[in-house]
């Protein structure tokens, strides 16, 4: 059972969904939300298919996958699991990546930055959702705790 | 191989995401809070923990940077393959003034310490088209 705490800034902060090449070269895509069945331990990480093509071709290949996520308090975790599958999204999810984007833009539009600027990294909606395993999960907060696995 | 449009994004005001692999291929993907330009060929990255990127690089020394304009929000891949690290000099002091001055913005002055500065080779820079 995922703990609810890596629950939290899974559905609600942002993320980065990393994989590697079948000769070690790493890439990674952002993530745009996320769902997750907890008695499962899968989730589903929402990208943008069109900025995915080097993601797909390593998640297919090995299936290999490690998903950093983060809320602006710094609070992170790292995610490592295997790659099941992809699909598309449903209306909740649509609904749940639509609520997080516009967070982020209300958000750093906030700083100073120029709002239709953001809007192309977050006013975009995702098209698709990858699924993984999840096999471990690490606490990524800096700090003294940071690398320390998380039992679960 | 860097040109000007790279280097705003290299000014720390947006985090970049620095993804490594271990020598069995398992993927890690992290924040940082800065990228430096050294010359046209190669950027510096701050060594600040014996973290899950730093074990990867010893293995394999071929990390994917994901780096963004503040202003533009133009998005700019890189290919990068360690090369060495620094511990004192003009790059390293510099990189630890401003790693302080990032801190202390975002109250992490006990957390973050520059231990090293890791140069990396850029290979290849993609630009992202969102």
């Amino acid at each position: 059972m995922i703990p609810d705490r890596v629950l939290k800034v899974m559905l609600n902060g942002y993320g980065h969904f990393g994989s590697t090449s079948s000769n070690l070269v790493p890439a990674h895509i952002d993530t745009l939300g996320a769902s997750c069945n907890p008695e499962t331990d899968e989730a589903t990480f929402f990208i943008r298919k069109s900025l995915a093509e080097k993601t797909l071709i390593n998640l297919n290949d090995n299936g290999m996958a490690a998903v950093y996520l983060g809320l602006p308090s710094h609070e992170a975790y790292q995610i490592k699991g295997q790659f099941i599958g992809s699909r598309n999204l449903t209306a909740e999810e649509f609904e749940a990546s639509s609520k997080i984007r516009n967070y982020f833009i209300d958000m750093i539009s906030a700083m100073g930055l120029p709002r239709e600027n953001i809007e192309k990294l977050y006013g975009v909606a995702p098209d698709i959702g990858l699924t993984v395993k999840i096999k471990n999960i690490y606490i990524q907060t800096p700090g003294p705790e940071a690398g320390t696995k998380l039992e679960f | 191989m860097i040109q000007e449009k790279h280097q705003f994004a290299m000014n720390g005001m947006y985090p970049s995401t620095f993804s490594t692999c271990s020598r069995e291929g398992i993927p890690n993907t992290t924040v940082i809070s800065q990228v430096w330009y050294v010359d046209e060929e190669h950027i510096a990255l701050s060594f600040q923990f014996f973290s899950k990127t730093r074990r990867n690089i010893s293995e394999n020394p071929l990390g994917y940077l994901s780096i963004i304009n503040p202003m533009t929000m133009d998005m700019y891949g890189l290919e990068i393959e360690f090369v060495r690290s620094e511990t004192e000099g003009d790059l390293f002091d510099d990189m630890d003034m401003k790693l302080q001055a990032i801190a202390s913005m975002s109250g992490m002055e006990d957390i973050f310490e520059l231990k090293a500065a890791d140069i990396y080779k850029v290979h290849h820079i993609k630009d992202i088209n969102l």
